[in-house]
């Protein structure tokens, strides 16, 4: 056996051929068919996907049947479609019983606040007992308006100090006009900021809600609503 | 081309539902741990894409907006948790150009913030009974459910291929991913809630699947390829992030495919170390071969692909509708998906 060490060939560089797109097809065509085959094949593909994905489900659904939506049944679907949901939380177990109290019993807990659709805030949970280090600022409120009118206000603590704007104030139907004459005011850093709202006398009544805003970082640190009631 | 409709109907859409999402964003105690740390991604912006598309959809059909702003709001609600906990898993540094919650504030804290948005949403979900009644509400609840199993699935599988190092993925298996994790919540489910709304009936949602997955997954393979190529004022999160976090996306599925035995060799050794270990020059060199071999474009040309067959599905969707602003929107949506930067 010769001693002399035998000539091998280099170890290959690749040992499949490169298939990015533009080699996929062979060398491009005039008139970019390779990308043409490349979007109908990914179409064909997504297809093939989808509608196995759909099958699937349909072959699921079959196993499992239908569900029944009797009154009777709607509680403990809630119950059960929740409890799924939640599994995942894991400091919120007071709220989610709260939720399922309310779901079970049936109560609109957060109806509608008023016959054009606004909707509500959440209940607030019992007050923690630590208090917290910052306040809101103080605020005072005018509200000129020949019509019944009660003004909610939440304002955060970073709103202390900030240069604020309120927008105007708008209903959820788009159609509503808005309440435009909402301004807010800041005298002096000693005097509390004022929140003058004028409601035009022809305002349909309803729940109008408007975001305020820190003008230099445009994050909302509050919210203003006003709910209008028909005169007596 | 897409006209000023989308962006103007996301603004007033958008509008609407961070109104009434204020209503479940209040301060309230423990203020410094949780409720001021809820608010946070909310209050970041977004394009309001699938709250939008809710309201759209269900107006489409003939609903009034009020009777989808609630599930619109739920839907953001549980957008927000999922970003929070998807910060969390990805290590990711930035959300909507700002540092994200986890790193501001810690994993534990962080973590159960998101729990909060979720259950936020749910509440959400519940107080529909209000507005639709209580055998509609359920059929949303349901459908809100089943979401977010697709997505918590799709995320799985993502993470899965991540934790294992899996380098032999087939375009089929990102779509699959792709399908349950970004389609679902993004285009899949808003569209048959707003079917929902607007019908007032569950039937047929199914077909809604086709026009979402095409549409969700134009729409994420956008984002992939702007994670790499966007604007980074506008884009609002890490640059390249993607590839600092190993994520699977075609690009990197295709690279993989094409690169040569050393190369890949090379990528896998690169994926397999803890994002804090990958170095500049090594995401550089990963960047330089997606641009050589052409992974790119390849994406590319696939999410036009899927963007017209989503045109093709939106059309035999909709075509029998009324016209309006709500339908013209949808109509318009796979373009828009292409051409957002």
């Amino acid at each position: 056996m010769s001693t002399e060490e035998r000539i091998k060939r280099p170890e290959p560089e690749r040992t499949q051929p490169i298939r990015s797109w533009s080699t996929l097809f062979g060398a491009p065509e005039p008139g970019g068919k390779s990308l043409q085959d490349v979007v109908s094949r990914s179409v064909d593909l997504g297809y093939r996907v989808v509608d196995e994905y759909v099958r699937q489900g349909q072959r699921a659904a079959q196993r499992l049947g239908e569900r029944s939506y009797r009154p009777e049944n709607m509680v403990s679907d809630v119950q059960e479609l929740t409890a799924r949901l939640a599994q995942y939380a894991s400091e919120f177990l007071g709220v989610w019983f709260e939720l399922l109290e309310l779901a079970a019993s049936g109560s609109a807990a957060r109806r509608m606040a008023a016959a054009n659709g606004a909707p509500t805030g959440p209940a607030p949970p019992p007050a923690a007992p630590a208090r917290e280090p910052s306040r809101p600022p103080r605020v005072r409120i005018e509200v000129a308006s020949a019509q019944p009118a009660e003004v909610e206000l939440d304002l955060r603590p970073e709103a202390a100090g900030a240069a604020l704007v309120v927008h105007a104030l708008r209903c959820a139907d788009p159609a509503t006009p808005r309440m435009t004459d909402v301004t807010l005011d800041l005298r002096s850093p000693d005097d509390p900021l004022t929140l003058r709202i004028r409601v035009p006398g022809d305002q349909p009544p309803g729940v109008y809600t408007g975001v305020i805003l820190d003008e230099r970082t445009s994050l909302t640190v509050g919210t203003v609503s006003v709910r209008i009631t028909p005169g007596p | 081309m897409p006209t000023d409709l989308i962006p103007a109907l996301l603004r007033e859409y958008g509008d609407v539902t961070r109104v009434a999402l204020c209503d479940y964003l209040r301060p309230r105690a423990p203020h410094r741990h949780l409720y001021n740390l809820v608010a946070d991604y909310p209050r970041r912006g977004g394009r309001m894409l699938r709250p939008s598309l809710c309201i759209a959809t269900a107006r489409a059909f003939g609903a009034k907006l009020e009777d989808a702003v609630r599930s619109a709001v739920a839907l953001e609600l549980l957008h927000n948790a999922f970003l929070v906990h998807d910060d969390v898993e990805d290590d990711s540094d930035v959300r909507r150009g700002r540092p994200t919650l986890h790193t501001l504030h810690g994993v534990p804290l962080a973590v159960n913030v998101g729990d909060a948005l979720a259950l936020l949403g749910l509440r959400a979900l519940i107080d529909n009974q209000a507005t639709l009644g209580p055998r509609l509400a359920v059929h949303v609840l349901q459908e809100a459910e089943r979401m977010a199993r697709e997505s918590i699935e799709g995320q799985a599988v993502e993470l899965g291929w991540r934790r294992d190092n899996a380098l032999s993925l087939s375009d089929a298996d990102y779509l699959e991913m792709v399908l349950k994790k970004t389609c679902w919540y993004t285009t899949i489910y808003p569209s048959r809630v707003g079917a929902l709304i607007g019908t007032r009936s569950d039937r047929d949602l199914d077909k809604f699947i086709r026009f979402g997955f095409f549409l969700g997954a134009a729409f994420q393979l956008q984002d992939d390829l702007l994670n790499l190529q966007g604007d980074r004022a506008r884009y609002g999160k890490e640059l390249d992030g993607d590839i600092w976090e190993g994520k699977r996306t075609l690009m990197l599925i295709s690279l993989l495919r094409d690169a040569t035995p050393a190369e890949r060799e090379r990528l896998a050794g690169f994926l397999a170390r803890e994002r804090r270990e990958r170095q500049p020059a090594e995401v550089g060199w990963v960047r330089e071969r997606m641009e050589a071999y052409g992974c790119l474009d390849y994406a590319r040309q696939v999410a036009h692909g899927l963007a017209g067959a989503a045109a093709h599905e939106g059309e035999l969707l909709y075509s029998a509708l009324p016209d309006s602003r709500d339908k013209r929107f949808i109509r318009e949506l796979p373009t828009w998906v292409l051409a957002r930067n």
